[in-house]
């Protein structure tokens, strides 16, 4: 999982590039924000390069789960 | 896979845009400053003042400088983007992300912005009245964006923030709350300008509303000028950079129409045009906003939130705006200031660059 809680933008979305690039499952991703606007960007990002993104409670924050 | 459509996904933020863009000249035309209807910069510059921290072009026999004043449109903002925050449960307290070095940060950029004479939304909407040093300026504000994305690709960040309690996030909504409340029951206290740019502005309700308005939309949206040119280039993502130009085609329409648009370099209100300082004015701008994460605007949207590093952040632009006033950094219609501006830009430079340097560090993922 990529914790990018706490980062200011555009960080979080960095972070889940970065993943996807260098990451084990580019198939499969979890990240977690703590903020709406990063839960926004990640998501329309993630659609928009055909991924599901599902987004749940985590901590008190939320975990994004990217799949495909 | 469904297809985000084009009014989902462009349709607030071009709303936001036009509205912020009509709201400008519009407050213009209530008494605002010409190509000052919004103006962050400026106008934290002129609540500065209205603290005494500065008071340029100060007249003995008026007893007042020129630049001061409560703007209430920054109240305004703050108190929108606190109430929609709230009311959608969005409302965050959050900080410990680096804040002295934002704080340093927002010094910097205040400077630059008072070299070229606006923010980044002043900048459009300059351009928008027809202001070609703000063309200019748009020059230097991209090159700005495109030296921080150099080191946001390099890993630059000013590291995590952490939960904070409510009360300490609620504190800068509550000093707006508390600003607006003294200058409308002890106006005694503040300095007003009786001449100048501090002395145009919109009654006091009007830019009120107004701006509550466009505080909501914009934390509801996240318009952030700086964001629209960094997520164009670095994710090919046109939905802030579409505020943008929705902002320049509404306060162009809206300056067409009431007779305001004035094409030139030359005359331009509250502008000079030393193309050089516009420039690194604006790269200043540009470079330090990304490196904070958002423009002036959203910086304001995010205290709203809750945010205590952006509140840390917009005390750095008062900071900064009595700094560039008292040691005549900042510019003013006749030119660049009196004082050793090319020595505080470069230092702003120098400063940034090492601030660039020393934050970069392998992301995790």
């Amino acid at each position: 999982m990529v914790d990018a809680r706490g980062y200011s933008c555009p960080v979080p979305l960095m972070m889940l590039q970065n993943a996807i690039q260098t990451g084990k499952d580019p198939h499969k991703l979890e990240i977690a924000v703590d903020h709406q606007c990063a839960i926004e960007n990640i998501t329309r990002f993630g659609k928009d390069h055909g991924y599901q993104v599902k987004c749940s409670d985590y901590e008190g924050d939320f975990l994004l789960t990217l799949t495909k | 896979m469904e297809k985000e459509s084009f009014v989902k996904r462009y349709g607030l933020l071009v709303l936001t845009g036009l509205v912020v863009g009509g709201a400008a000249v519009l407050l213009t035309a209530l008494g605002n400053p010409a190509n000052m209807g919004f103006c962050i910069a400026c106008f934290l510059r002129d609540i500065a003042g209205a603290l005494n921290f500065q008071r340029a072009g100060f007249d003995a026999e008026l007893g007042a400088g020129i630049v001061q004043y409560v703007r209430p449109e920054i109240i305004g903002l703050v108190l929108g983007s606190t109430a929609i925050a709230l009311a959608r449960k969005e409302f965050r307290p959050k900080g410990g992300s680096s804040p002295m070095t934002r704080f340093i940060v927002a010094v910097f950029v205040m400077i630059g912005a008072l070299v070229f004479l606006g923010c980044p939304l002043r900048m459009v909407i300059r351009i928008g009245g027809g202001d070609l040093n703000a063309v200019v300026g748009l020059v230097g504000f991209a090159a700005g964006i495109l030296i921080g994305i150099v080191f946001l690709k390099k890993g630059f960040s000013l590291r995590r923030a952490y939960r904070q309690s409510m009360v300490e996030g609620m504190i800068f909504p509550a000093l707006m709350a508390v600003l607006l409340v003294l200058v409308l029951a002890m106006p005694g206290l503040f300095q007003f300008s009786k001449s100048g740019p501090g002395s145009m502005h919109a009654p006091l309700l009007a830019a009120l509303v107004v701006a509550l308005v466009v505080g909501v939309l914009a934390q509801r949206s996240r318009l952030c000028m700086v964001g629209g040119i960094r997520d164009a280039v670095l994710f090919k993502d046109f939905r802030l950079i579409s505020a943008f130009a929705a902002i320049f085609v509404a306060v162009l329409v809206g300056n067409l129409c009431l007779g305001k648009f004035h094409l030139g370099f030359a005359d331009q209100p509250v502008a000079h045009s030393e193309w050089l300082w516009n420039l690194l004015g604006m790269v200043l701008v540009g470079w330090g906003s990304v490196l904070l994460g958002g423009c002036p605007l959203r910086q304001l949207i995010l205290a709203g939130e809750g945010n205590t590093d952006s509140a840390v952040t917009v005390t750095g632009y008062v900071v900064g705006a009595a700094v560039a006033h008292n040691l005549g950094l900042a510019s003013s219609a006749t030119g660049i200031g009196t004082g050793p501006v090319a020595l505080a830009v470069a230092v702003g430079f120098v400063v940034l660059a090492v601030i660039s340097a020393i934050n970069m560090q392998k992301l995790e993922g």
